[in-house]
């Protein structure tokens, strides 16, 4: 059951209405409901799945080696079902308005957590730290020279899995 | 010889403690104007969410905080169904928000001014419809960065 489907969103943003073409494969949608339950790809799924799903999409590489796109760093399944790599992949959460504010942060905490997991990964076997400790290096180092150089390894990490969560808003035409 | 012998039979005098009042009132005085008072008086109720993949913001000189909840039990004015949001001093209404956010980063240095921080800090039980409004709101005077302030924790505890 693959995803290669392409499906076409119109978007509003700062007055501009666009259109984006975004494969199914590539986009992980996850909504919470009114009564805090929390639904990953017409799935619900329990609070603490949550991050091994969302580590399992970003991290999947799909994208055959050779081929534009592949992710040589990604040590994901490879699977149909999944991203093609992690630049590709976009998170999509939408929100019942009725649900609790402390489990929306929590489902939060867990998606921004699977992005930390993998920068984690990556910076400890690139720079031998991990991500968090590399951001609060950058708060706390004084010297702008050695700060500069905290900042380009941060860019790397954050360049390879860059984080893209949108969270769409239903907007109902003017008829 | 002689001298130095008597010298050291002889007792020690007592400590003058007539220093002493001088170096407290100096102490209190130097206290009654270095402190501040805060003048923040919190009327909703507060109680953050739990959160633990979260970075420190250490530049407190560049934050607007909005806090959002339900009363607290000593104002009886609302019942406790409403949920309030309050900026600085003032209870806020929710298409003021806007309003009141911009007036707070005025009072800001002017240099602090475009790289403000809006902080969201409300309480976990509140439901999301009225952070996503407040959220409209500050987009629409172009607040843009938005963070939720949170206890460092278990989010699973929290549940």
């Amino acid at each position: 059951m693959g995803r290669e489907r392409v499906l076409s969103f119109d978007f509003v943003s700062g007055g501009v209405v666009g259109s984006v073409e975004i494969k199914q494969r590539n986009l992980l949608e996850i909504s919470i409901g009114n009564d805090n339950q929390l639904m990953v790809r017409e799935e619900i799924i329990p609070l603490n799945k949550l991050r091994s799903k969302v580590v399992a999409f970003l991290d999947n590489g799909g994208a055959k080696n050779g081929n534009s796109g592949f992710c040589e760093y990604c040590r994901g399944q490879a699977s149909d079902d999944f991203s093609e790599n992690p630049d590709k992949a976009i998170i999509s959460l939408v929100s019942g308005s009725q649900c609790e504010y402390g489990f929306y942060i929590a489902v939060q905490n867990e998606i921004v957590g699977a992005y930390n997991s993998l920068r984690n990964r990556e910076a400890l076997s690139l720079y031998g730290t991990n991500y968090q400790m590399l951001i609060e290096d950058y708060n706390n180092e004084t010297n702008e020279l050695l700060k500069e150089g905290i900042k380009e390894k941060i860019q790397v990490l954050r360049t390879m899995y860059p984080q893209k969560i949108v969270e769409p808003e239903t907007i109902y035409a003017k008829n | 010889m002689k001298a130095i012998k008597r010298n050291s039979l002889k007792k020690l005098p007592a400590t003058s403690t007539a220093a002493l009042p001088d170096i407290v009132f100096i102490l209190l005085f130097f206290f009654m104007t270095v402190a501040t008072i805060k003048n923040q008086d919190l009327r909703v109720e507060n109680q953050l969410p739990l959160a633990s993949e979260t970075e420190k913001i250490n530049k407190a000189d560049r934050v607007i905080e909005i806090f959002v909840g339900r009363p607290t039990k000593s104002n009886q004015v609302y019942d406790d169904k409403t949920v309030l949001i309050q900026i600085d001093e003032h209870l806020v209404k929710k298409q003021e928000v806007g309003h009141y956010a911009l007036q707070s980063l005025h009072q800001m240095p002017e240099h602090l001014r475009n790289a403000a921080i809006v902080a969201i800090k409300a309480d976990r039980r509140v439901p999301l419809v009225h952070i996503k409004e407040i959220k409209k709101q500050l987009v629409q005077v172009n607040l843009l960065k938005i963070n939720y302030t949170t206890l460092q924790g278990d989010v699973f505890q929290a549940l």
